[in-house]
């Protein structure tokens, strides 16, 4: 019986009304008055948010708002209670709270002034500090202000006009010149509702729109999408107008909402675009159709799937440490015996950051930050010697989860703390940065903002806007990018020329002779050149030719890479041996020159221009002979930076290889160029024919990850006076300046007195407009980047670190640690501790997701059907049922190791080796053992020619079998293996 | 007769008693025995064989807080083991499922946590769906150790590859020394010997002659006469394993495999490669004869 009286929290009685037929609002506090556990008033505010939700024109429809709550519903499992956050954001005073009681209570009476009363006791307070929504959302009180007035009646919006709309006229009169701005911001802020509030937000984003403020303009036109629902202001025009804004920002990814909206309703209203009238829905199918192909969203990228090594055998491996054990003379690998403070190991959760540009791999051991050439395996810089590492990880409280390591073009950016503050209490981390060629210290914020001490990873951002990635990713990012080789040759004639010269334009004296492009037949003065008609991809490639010279006195050829047009062609003399070449203004060319004081040479050629005969690479001394008459091979691969060329007498054997750092597309004037040969043969002669040739573009080796803008620096840090208070800290990237601090709020458990347990660091994302932090502690908070304004939190369950010593331990603590994910239109986020994943619409915000997961899962990407996640399962999740489609349990030791998505794979670095899974159905598709099996797993990257693991034990490279697929040695495509 | 009293039925049972004691005692003295006396010993007797199977034990679980979840981990979790092993094709290899259990408990994070006297997390308790994929390598006392060896490792290798944890976790070790128990599938692989009726027949006849030896040893010690067996009990038996289960409803109860379950026929398991002695254990009474030419001791 009493399941059916509504219940008051704060009372703690059930009241004592007739059950179904009680009006909460006769009980003095009727938001505490809940059926069945959920609130009254609650869900009165819920419906008015409703209605303004309802109302967005780029929002969800009804229906997939109603399927998204049942969805919360469904998710908690029979009904959560109250999430018990050990994180706490601001709070409005009671004061706010009872006064936004108090309106809802004379809105039902219709009691229109003392309603308004009630308002402006809550615009008195301060701006900031959260009011608790139904939905568990904390929104700042102004907002939620607004939205009480939208969701008014009709009635009481009328109430408001005659209140206050002589105010609000004043203020429109008065917003002209330098006032302007100001005066339709305060009618925006306090007055949305009054009859000159729509027009007042209008006007701010056309203000804002012509000063440039992109993101600022959009946000205003849909305020009044949002919130005016009664405003006669076409709603297809500010649409239209919100799309160009976002089209304008680089947002393009943001504009399919939009475009579904205009579809649905608006698609044949005429709107006015520059001066001109058009169909609504025509415009925005144009702004969609001339979005560049790369502003899709960042989440339904996919990187192209790699084969594993076939090889165990390691092409470089580092060990951190060996045998301390001086009789031990087999050198085994020792891994780093972690403690916590109370000496208790801790290892099985452990893994390096790492961070790799392509070029390197930069680790960050305990402080000791090092670098690796990727290629050779050879440390290239290190901060600390190998006995401070030693001492620093192995000493008990050594904090590994504190230590992060990114790079971002020429810089690395670690948190860290140098060795010799290692009995420093409390421990206190700063942010560093290096110079990544040489580590020298460029940036360290305990010099410069010394009351700060740094948590978590930092994030680096386009300044605002950009797409960072967390470290993690940013690893699995290079991983992806750096792996999407073509499988066939653009061009193949590795048969000879004897079908397909079609495709080539030949120039000059140039003539196809049993099957070979003859550049010189052995006449005089001659100069040929051949190219591809079209322009080819020149960012990175592979090429293979082979070639011959009889009767050779002069000139030679060139290999070159030009965008001059298919039918370049140079002289054969120019005062010099020009080879055809001298001329060609946008033009890379390799040269093998048989004449003058370089004879019998190569080098780079750029822009026309062959080098002199001093700087020419002579083949003195690698016994090759261009004149001998032997047929030779040469390969060139290009990985966007170096021009690397191998040539081989296929007679002798012999070969001679250089090395030219070049940026060809900056040379050629672009990513794609007219490639081919040139030769002349001057005053003298030669026969010079190229006998095959094949030609593939790769995908370029990876500075960074290409979604990252590195303007600024967000990273998570707490005052030295205040641990317990959690804060994000803007740091410019260039100049290392502190932009601004924004605090979060406050930790139930002072971090300083966690010694057990791991800490709460925070994690991020960036996605659109919008920089997300999951304190992982119970909060997940949403942020203007270009304000610092917090926007909204979103408190999850998440149970407080254990602090203080635990008397009976059988297991560490148990957790897994990942940033925020954005897929299908939803932020997810999985706080360390929490046992509960959730998800936001970012449409409302509104929460979508509340789903019980193992507390060790870490979110690790999505595609168009499944969220997958790691820890220590890898399982995949139906984006649409949020059901638990596949788990793989594997032995995954190393609970922070992140495994890497691509198309069709997974790839994951465990104890026993690098795991390949399928995507669709969990099934192992193959597993790699490598070298590393005295570790318990780790991160893992790949290059174009390597695939490197790094785990507790070593750094270890494994070639890749070229980039022309994975072959055995019998050139066999190697079929995936169980 | 109706009895009508306590005293009277007890009076009844006495008597019983007294006449039947009365009659063993005469029959001593019928057979030449002295009554109430003999000579007790113990008879041990053992034969050896190698083991003609090898059992591996896997448990597959499913954990999570939504039934369906835990069911999902447990089907996949299971058909990647069965999945591997299949395409092991090893000949004398066979897989049985065993007792397929659902349990609920707390999660071993909670469990710390309470003992710990820390706020408890929001988490629910977990449901836990679990069995024992138990691989038989039958046939084997003729392979030879290495090969045998290899073949086992091979099923180990896949079985963690396929993410089977193969005996008990340093968690669960740790936890079972907490509660003073036995952490469960201590022992995953073992060496079985079951076919055991020739073996016990060996070594019941060894422990009879190894009982009657000692008797008379002892009797001629005592200058007695030794008579016939008058009562024989069998202290162990090679092959008869005592059952227990433990059940403690605090604790969490991973993998709970009670063994009476299995209901299993005579076997000796070890957990090594060697020669498994199955050993008969008796304690025999003799009678002692009374002096006297008749009865004299050959």
């Amino acid at each position: 019986m009493t399941a059916l009286l509504p219940f008051c929290s704060r009372c703690q009685l059930w009241a004592n009304s007739p059950p179904l037929l009680t009006r909460p609002k006769i009980h003095r506090h009727a938001a505490h008055l809940s059926w069945a556990g959920r609130s009254w008033a609650g869900c009165a505010l819920a419906a008015l948010f409703f209605v303004a939700l309802v109302t967005t024109a780029g929002a969800r429809t009804a229906s997939a708002q109603l399927a998204l709550a049942t969805a919360v519903d469904a998710g908690t499992a029979g009904g959560d209670e109250k999430p018990v956050a050990s994180f706490s954001l601001p709070t409005q005073t009671s004061t706010v709270k009872d006064a936004i009681e108090e309106f809802q209570r004379f809105v039902e009476h219709e009691a229109w002034e003392q309603a308004f009363q009630s308002l402006e006791t809550i615009t008195s307070k301060s701006t900031e500090g959260f009011v608790e929504r139904p939905d568990q959302l904390l929104v700042p009180s102004g907002l939620l202000v607004r939205s009480l007035l939208a969701g008014m009646p009709t009635a009481g919006k009328s109430a408001y006009r005659v209140f206050y709309d002589s105010e609000a006229t004043a203020l429109w009169e008065k917003a002209t010149g330098a006032a302007e701005v100001d005066s339709l911001t305060q009618i925006v802020d306090n007055h949305l509702v009054s009859s000159v509030g729509d027009q007042a937000a209008d006007r701010l984003g056309d203000l804002y729109f012509e000063r440039g403020d992109l993101h600022r303009a959009q946000a205003a036109w849909r305020t009044v999408l949002n919130f005016c629902p009664e405003s006669e202001i076409s709603k297809a025009q500010l649409l239209v107008k919100v799309a160009t804004a976002l089209v304008l920002a680089d947002r393009g990814g943001e504009l399919a909402e939009i475009q579904r909206a205009i579809h649905a309703r608006y698609a044949n209203e005429t709107v006015v675009v520059a001066g001109r009238p058009v169909k609504a829905g025509e415009e925005i199918d144009r702004l969609v159709a001339d979005l560049p192909s790369a502003e899709t969203e960042a989440e339904t990228a996919a990187f192209d799937d790699f084969e594993l090594p076939t090889s165990d055998k390691p092409l470089w491996q580092f060990r951190f440490r060996t045998s301390a054990n001086p009789n031990d003379s087999t050198g085994a690998a020792q891994p780093f015996p972690l403690m916590n403070i109370y000496g208790q190991p801790r290892t099985n959760d452990f893994r390096i950051p790492v961070a790799t540009d392509g070029q390197r791999v930069y680790l960050n051991t305990f402080g000791v930050e090092m670098a690796f050439d990727l290629a050779t395996g050879k440390m290239l810089w290190r901060t600390g010697r190998m006995h401070e590492l030693s001492f620093q990880q192995s000493r008990q409280g050594a904090l590994p989860e504190r230590y992060s390591i990114l790079v971002e073009g020429d810089r690395t950016w670690s948190v860290t703390r140098e060795p010799s503050q290692i009995n420093q209490q409390p421990p206190t981390f700063s942010l560093v940065a290096r110079d990544a060629a040489t580590g020298k210290e460029l940036f360290n914020s305990r010099r410069t903002m010394s009351t700060w001490s740094i948590v978590g990873s930092p994030c680096l951002a386009a300044d605002p806007g950009g797409s960072p990635a967390p470290v993690a990713d940013r690893v699995a990012a290079v991983a992806a990018n750096e792996n999407a080789p073509g499988d066939k040759p653009e061009l193949d004639f590795s048969q000879g020329f004897s079908n397909g010269v079609e495709s080539l334009s030949l120039n000059g004296q140039v003539a196809v002779v049993d099957a070979r492009l003859r550049l010189t037949d052995g006449g005089s003065k001659q100069a040929s050149s051949v190219f591809t008609k079209k322009p080819v991809s020149v960012a990175a490639f592979e090429t293979e030719f082979e070639f011959q010279f009889t009767k050779a006195f002069a000139d030679g050829i060139l290999f070159v890479l030009q965008g001059d047009g298919p039918n370049a062609i140079g002289g054969w003399n120019n005062g010099r041996n020009g080879i055809s070449f001298e001329g060609i203004g946008k033009s890379v060319g390799v040269k093998f020159d048989i004449y003058g004081p370089d004879a019998n040479s190569t080098g780079l050629c750029l822009d026309g221009v062959r080098p002199t005969a001093d700087s020419a690479i002579s083949f003195k001394g690698s016994q090759i002979d261009l004149k001998s008459g032997h047929v030779f091979r040469v390969r060139m691969t290009y990985d966007g930076e170096n021009l690397q060329v191998k040539i081989t007498d296929n007679e002798s054997k012999a070969s001679h290889t250089a090395s030219y750092p070049v940026d060809i597309a900056n040379h050629v004037g672009g990513p794609q160029a007219h490639i081919g040969f040139t030769g002349s043969s001057g005053l003298l002669t030669a026969v010079q024919d190229v006998l095959r040739w094949t030609y593939t573009p790769r995908a370029p080796r990876t500075k960074a990850p290409p979604q990252t803008g590195g303007d600024v620096v967000y990273v998570g840090a707490c005052r030295s006076n205040k641990s317990a208070e959690l804060s994000v800290l803007e740091i410019d990237a260039r100049s290392f300046k502190l932009k601004r601090s924004v605090t979060l709020g406050t930790h139930a458990v002072d971090p300083n007195q966690v010694y057990f347990d791991r800490v709460s660091e925070p994690t991020f994302a960036v996605h659109r407009d919008r920089l997300y932090v999951d304190t992982h502690a119970g909060a997940l908070v949403a942020l203007r980047p270009e304000t610092a304004a917090i926007e909204w939190g979103f408190l999850y369950e998440s149970p407080p670190p254990q602090s203080g010593y635990p008397s009976s331990m059988y297991q560490p603590p148990r957790f897994g640690v990942s940033g925020p994910l954005v897929a299908g239109g939803l932020l997810f986020a999985k706080g360390m501790r929490s046992p509960r994943m959730i998800a936001l619409d970012l449409g409302g915000p509104t929460p979508g997701w509340r789903r019980p997961i193992d507390v060790t899962a870490v979110l690790v990407g999505a595609d168009d059907e499944f969220l997958y996640t790691g820890g220590e399962e890898l399982a995949a999740y139906d984006l649409q049922t949020q059901e638990l489609v596949w788990s793989t349990q594997l032995p995954i030791s190393a609970g922070w190791s992140v495994p890497v998505l691509t198309k069709t794979r997974i790839y994951q670095f465990t104890s026993r080796g690098v795991y390949q899974v399928d995507k669709r159905t969990g099934q192992v598709v193959r597993l790699f053992r490598g070298a590393d099996l005295d570790a318990l797993g780790g991160s893992l990257f790949v290059t174009p020619t390597a695939l490197v693991t790094v785990s507790n034990v070593a750094v270890t490279a494994y070639p890749l079998d070229g980039q022309a697929g994975n072959h055995d040695t019998n050139g066999e495509e190697l079929s995936a293996k169980p | 007769m109706k009895i009508r009293s306590t005293g009277q039925r007890r009076l009844i049972l006495a008597t019983i008693w007294l006449l039947a004691a009365a009659a063993t005692a005469s029959a001593q003295v019928a057979s030449g025995l002295v009554p109430g006396e003999g000579i007790t010993v113990s008879g041990t007797g053992s034969a050896a064989a190698r083991p003609n199977l090898v059992e591996v034990d896997l448990q597959v679980t499913g954990k999570a807080e939504l039934t369906g979840d835990a069911l999902v981990k447990y089907r996949d979790a299971k058909k990647r083991v069965l999945d591997v092993l299949a395409k092991l094709n090893i000949e004398n290899l066979s897989i049985t499922e065993r007792a397929v259990a659902i349990s609920i408990g707390n999660s071993s994070d909670q469990q710390q946590r309470m003992i710990n006297g820390i706020v408890q997390s929001a988490g629910k308790p977990e449901v836990n769906v679990s069995s024992t994929v138990r691989l038989t390598l039958k046939n084997v006392r003729e392979s030879e150790p290495e090969e045998l060896i290899k073949t086992i490792g091979r099923l180990l290798d896949v079985a963690q590859d396929a993410g089977v944890n193969v005996g008990p976790t340093a968690a669960e070790v740790m936890m079972a020394l907490r509660y003073g128990r036995q952490p469960e599938n201590a022992a995953p692989v073992r060496f079985v010997l079951d076919d055991l009726v020739e073996l016990r027949e060996k070594a019941y006849e060894a422990a009879a002659a190894d009982a009657h030896a000692r008797a008379i040893r002892l009797a001629k010690l005592h200058q007695t006469t030794l008579g016939p067996v008058v009562s024989i009990q069998e202290l162990a038996v090679g092959g008869d394993a005592p059952t227990t289960t433990v059940v403690n409803a605090y604790i969490y109860q991973q993998n709970s495999q009670p063994s009476s379950l299995e209901n299993q026929g005579p076997r000796i398991v070890s957990s090594s490669l060697a020669e498994i002695p199955v050993q008969v254990k008796l304690i025999v009474r003799f009678g002692i004869v009374a002096p006297g030419p008749a009865t004299a001791q050959k």
